[in-house]
């Protein structure tokens, strides 16, 4: 376990850097915020996003580095961000826990929809 | 084209970042900005831009007092920071950002005066200067605006006016032989009436050579332009402003080839022009293409139209003057014309001015002055400021001293002076930068009609972010020196002592500042008062006719059968009875054209004595009246009659003048009964007799030195065609004035529902707007030196009381050893006074040097009037001695036991 849980954006945060990491663009801040926008249809501020992000790198959680240099940017590079070893753990703990809290709810909470 | 971001946000957003993110947050958000320009349009990414500066700026300094309060590490950054020795010295500006932040925390009297006084200060510059940046700096929106102007001439020793608007022929003339220009337009504003469908309104119209747009340089945002087959095949087509393709049409974007019916002729709309062209100005709805059907044909010496020209590249207004005056000598050869014209040709001189002064005109002197009184506003609230500066940080040596004795270094102490300037500075521009956003709207409003570009003015960033940049100088400035002194090693000195009296240098430096803050504050003072006089002074000008209780408007009825002088009489003679028996009305009368708004025309009169004697017979103003006009106005019959029913019909001749002409026409004679003639030519001109003297009267404005003479006609003239009064001014006398509008709105509908109603005022209105620009400058120096009186008493005030508070040991052992409190009271209040009156003395002297600018706007009152001087330096010393005497009343009592033993 790391030393404090995720909390819920931070895990959004490490979820939507994982489904990135799949495609070929460059995962940073912006898609990220945007890839979470899309996937929960609600509105996120990417300030909260990059905070989030900050908090992370902190834990050890996900790591940066700088990538090439952009034209669109005037030649300057975006700092790029991938999940830590540390971090793709802590969604598995998270995960885990989630699942060991809802076993056994699902048929009540089915009946109240 | 995106451009960059808002730089305003952007700067809010690098100050907010810690330094390990700055960079990488602001590309990334700058690079956003970039696409969503593209996907959405510049407005929408700015405003998101905004929206997420704000966010960051938030969330970061949050995020910062969080790790702060829980007692995470601030020094504590991710390694990617690491990068770098710069990158230390920034992180370090943030902890001392935070450490300014809660020291002013701890003195929020200090902290809330300076940030008040720098809001007011930029708020009041920013303002000021967005007017100025729209209205005087930038008013055109033409390509190469420098090279447009105005063509108009003078002709010195005749009795045209100082300078006048010139004829068709001067147009021929410059188009084909001045090569030092580019293009030349000629144009005339009119106000017509105008229909479509079951719209009818009066609106303004240019009738403009097709060669205005390309004079111009301008675009239409719809359809095309009029052009040269337009010309050769007479159409009659027009161009729309965006004003009124937006409210007659929609914005329907198939107005292309509709017909509206203006100054009775069926036109066809073939282009609308962008919401940004405003010529000549915003009040322009419709130009019509005219063009010179046959040149051979021109009656040279038909004045009153405008000329607009573009020079060539390069081209010096001397050089223009030269070539068009050439031009002008040879006009009587070509287009003829009678020996009067050549006369004038004789004597004219071209005149030439910027198109851009000539739009501007007499709003930049006042404008200018405005700007000129919110700078001397602002360098007092930077005396203010650097005072309060000097004060705290000459009560901060000890903290200093200890702090370098710690080891802290220099340049340490020195950034967290400059930390606390800075966040100051940046607070009061913000606070600046709102009360701007405020006040510009309540400055719009009140500002005198006829100033061109209003609507576009909006706060201006660079104005905000320059006087907040001078006030964070000032405070550096004043704020640094003590740092510097008080972290120098030996300044450990400092620890010993007591610090009780403040350094000498620094009571010189604010003694002095305060001397300057008084100077100034007293030569806006001075301003305001001069103003307010020259107001006072106006406003009882007699202008020979009542305002009060006045209701006025024009009507324009247009229908075939009334085409001459009788019918159109029978018309307004059957409104006006239909006005008066509306209730609550006393008496209605029309004239053709109203006291204060438009004027009067002019014509030539002669009697038999102006013939014998030869030459031209005088100009004279004359206006065509009917009802009880003379009763409405209040204008009083001096001798004689005034009109009857039977003056108004055709044959009757008679006339009315007032007592400057029947003084002018016949001195010291009885004018009952004598004639005069109606034009210069003996063969045309119709003879009148003289039934009444009726009473003086100021046509245009109140500065008039003299009244108008004025010759009053009725409604008909000698001959059914001699005259008809087409669309006068109707004067309505009620005390309901200022309701009438609805009333008469709807009896105008049902007695002629094709006539537009317009020009709806009340004579009061008509007034205030006659006095607004003076009116609108006194408003806004009054207030600008109210604010400068209360700055330089908060200046005042905070170097007594601080003094006070350093002297408090020596007060104590006065008071110990048996000094009076009123004599204590007395060294304080005069120790204030002192350099008071020295900042008195100063700004009487530069007042004497600067009232001189304001000396087109005063009226009845000399630039160095001595009552207002005395006035104003009496009330600059009583507030002074106001301010002197709180820190006075706290130095006396001061308890000596307990300030002797506080020690």
């Amino acid at each position: 376990m790391p030393r404090d849980s995720l909390g819920q954006f931070e895990q959004l945060v490490l979820l939507a850097i994982l489904h990135l990491a799949a495609g070929d663009d460059d995962v940073y801040g912006v898609p990220i915020a945007e890839e979470i926008e899309r996937r929960t249809a609600r509105d996120v501020s990417r300030a909260a996003v990059y905070i989030a992000l900050r908090r992370l790198e902190q834990k050890g959680l996900v790591t940066t580095w700088m990538g090439d240099p952009i034209a669109e940017r005037g030649g300057k590079s975006r700092r790029l961000v991938r999940v830590s070893r540390a971090g793709l753990q802590a969604v598995r703990d998270s995960r885990r826990a989630m699942e060991q809290m809802w076993r056994g709810l699902d048929p009540r909470l089915e009946k109240n929809r | 084209m995106s451009g960059a971001p808002p730089q305003l946000a952007r700067r809010l957003l690098i100050a907010a970042l810690p330094a390990d993110a700055r960079d990488d947050i602001a590309d990334d958000l700058d690079e956003l900005y970039r696409r969503r320009c593209h996907e959405i349009g510049r407005a929408a990414a700015r405003r998101g831009y905004w929206r997420d500066a704000l966010a960051f700026s938030g969330r970061f300094v949050l995020e910062r007092i969080r790790e702060h309060a829980t007692g995470g590490d601030p020094i504590a950054t991710p390694p990617s920071a690491r990068r770098g020795p710069m990158r230390g010295l920034l992180e370090n500006w943030t902890s001392d950002f935070t450490q300014a932040g809660r020291r002013l925390l701890r003195a929020p009297g200090f902290a809330l005066i300076t940030i008040a006084t720098l809001a007011l200060a930029i708020g009041a510059n920013t303002a000021i200067f967005s007017v100025v940046d729209a209205v005087l700096i930038d008013p055109l929106s033409y390509p190469n605006p420098d090279r447009l102007v105005i063509i108009r001439g003078t002709a010195p020793g005749s009795d045209l006016p100082g300078e006048f608007a010139t004829g068709p022929e001067f147009f021929v003339g410059y188009r084909d032989e001045a090569d030092l220009l580019d293009d030349i337009a000629m144009f005339q504003m009119v106000q017509t009436t105008a229909r479509s469908d079951d719209r009818v309104d009066r609106l303004f119209v240019v009738n403009g050579t097709s060669s205005l747009f390309t004079t111009l340089g301008v675009k239409p945002i719809l359809g095309r332009l009029p052009g040269k087959e337009d010309d050769a095949q007479r159409l009659p087509v027009m161009v729309i402003s965006h004003w009124l393709w937006t409210t007659w049409f929609a914005s329907d974007p198939g107005i292309i080839g509709r017909t509206v019916e203006v100054t009775g002729a069926k036109r066809t709309v073939i282009g609308v022009m962008p919401a940004g062209f405003r010529f000549p100005d915003s009040r322009t709805a419709v130009w019509l293409r005219a063009s010179i059907a046959d040149e051979k044909r021109i009656q040279p010496g038909r004045l009153g139209f405008q000329l607009v020209a573009r020079m060539k590249p390069g081209v010096k207004t001397s050089d223009l003057l030269a070539q068009l005056g050439i031009v002008a000598k040879r006009l009587p050869a070509r287009f003829g014309g009678d020996a009067r014209y050549a006369r004038l040709i004789e004597v004219f001189r071209p005149v030439v001015r910027s198109l851009k002064d000539v739009l501007v005109g007499d709003v930049a002197r006042p404008l200018w002055i405005l700007l000129g009184t919110v700078a001397i506003v602002f360098l007092i609230a930077c005396a203010n400021v650097a005072n309060l500066f000097i004060v705290r940080s000459e009560s901060r040596r000890r903290d200093l001293a200890v702090r370098s004795a710690l080891g802290a270094g220099r340049g340490g102490l020195i950034r967290s002076q400059m930390a606390e300037a800075l966040l100051l500075a940046l607070l009061g521009g913000a606070g600046g930068a709102l009360l701007a956003w405020f006040g510009i709207p309540l400055l719009v409003r009140a500002a005198p009609e006829g100033v061109p570009n209003l609507d576009l003015v909006s706060v201006n960033t660079t104005s905000v972010l320059f006087t907040a940049g001078l006030a964070v100088l000032s405070a550096c400035v004043f704020g640094l020196a003590p740092a510097i002194r008080f972290s120098r090693p030996q300044a450990l000195g400092d620890l010993r002592q007591t610090g009780r009296i403040g350094s000498p240098q620094g009571r010189v430096v604010r003694n002095v500042l305060v001397v300057l803050q008084t100077a100034s504050a007293l030569v806006l003072l001075v301003a305001a008062g001069l103003l307010a006089r020259s107001f006072w002074q106006l406003s009882r000008v007699p202008l020979g006719y009542e305002t009060r209780n006045i209701f006025t408007f024009q009507v324009a009825p247009q229908r075939p059968q009334l085409n001459d002088g009788p019918s159109l009489a029978q018309f307004h003679q059957g409104l006006m009875e239909r006005i008066a028996a509306l209730p609550g009305i006393e008496s209605v009368g029309l004239v053709n054209e109203l006291p204060l708004d438009e004027g009067s025309g002019m014509s030539r009169f002669a009697t038999e004595a102006t013939d014998a004697a030869g030459g031209n017979p005088p100009l004279i103003p004359f206006s065509t009246t009917g009802g009880d006009y003379f009763k409405t106005m209040g204008i009083p019959l001096v001798s004689g009659r005034l009109f009857e029913r039977a003056d108004h019909a055709v044959g009757m001749s008679n006339a009315l003048v007032s007592r400057s002409t029947a003084q002018r026409f016949w001195p010291n004679q009885d004018p009952i009964g004598k004639r005069f003639r109606f034009g210069a030519d003996p063969g045309t001109g119709t003879w009148h007799t003289v039934i009444g003297v009726v009473g003086d009267v100021r046509l245009t404005n109140f500065r008039q030195p003299t009244p108008d003479p004025m010759i009053y006609l009725p409604m008909v003239g000698p001959t059914a065609r001699s005259w008809g009064v087409g669309s006068p001014a109707y004067v309505v006398k009620s005390a309901r004035a200022a309701s009438l509008a609805p009333e008469i709105r709807a009896l105008i509908r049902d007695y002629a529902p094709e006539a537009p109603m317009y020009r709806i005022f009340t004579m009061d209105a008509l007034a205030n707007r006659a006095l607004a620009q003076l009116s609108f400058t006194t408003l806004m120096l009054a207030i600008a030196s109210g604010l400068a009186l209360a700055l330089g008493a908060v200046g005042l005030y905070g170097v007594l009381s601080y003094v006070v508070s350093q002297r408090t040991r020596e007060i104590a052992v006065r008071m110990a050893l048996g000094a009076e409190t009123a004599a204590l009271r007395r060294m304080v209040v005069l120790q204030g006074g002192r350099v008071a009156l020295l900042g008195v003395v100063l700004g009487v002297l530069a007042a004497l040097g600067l009232t001189g600018v304001l000396k087109s706007l005063l009226f009845g009152v000399a630039a160095f009037d001595a009552p207002t001087f005395a006035a104003m330096s009496g009330v600059m010393l009583a507030v002074a001695m106001l301010a002197s005497y709180i820190p006075a009343h706290r130095a006396s009592s001061v308890d000596p036991m307990q300030a002797l033993r506080g020690d």
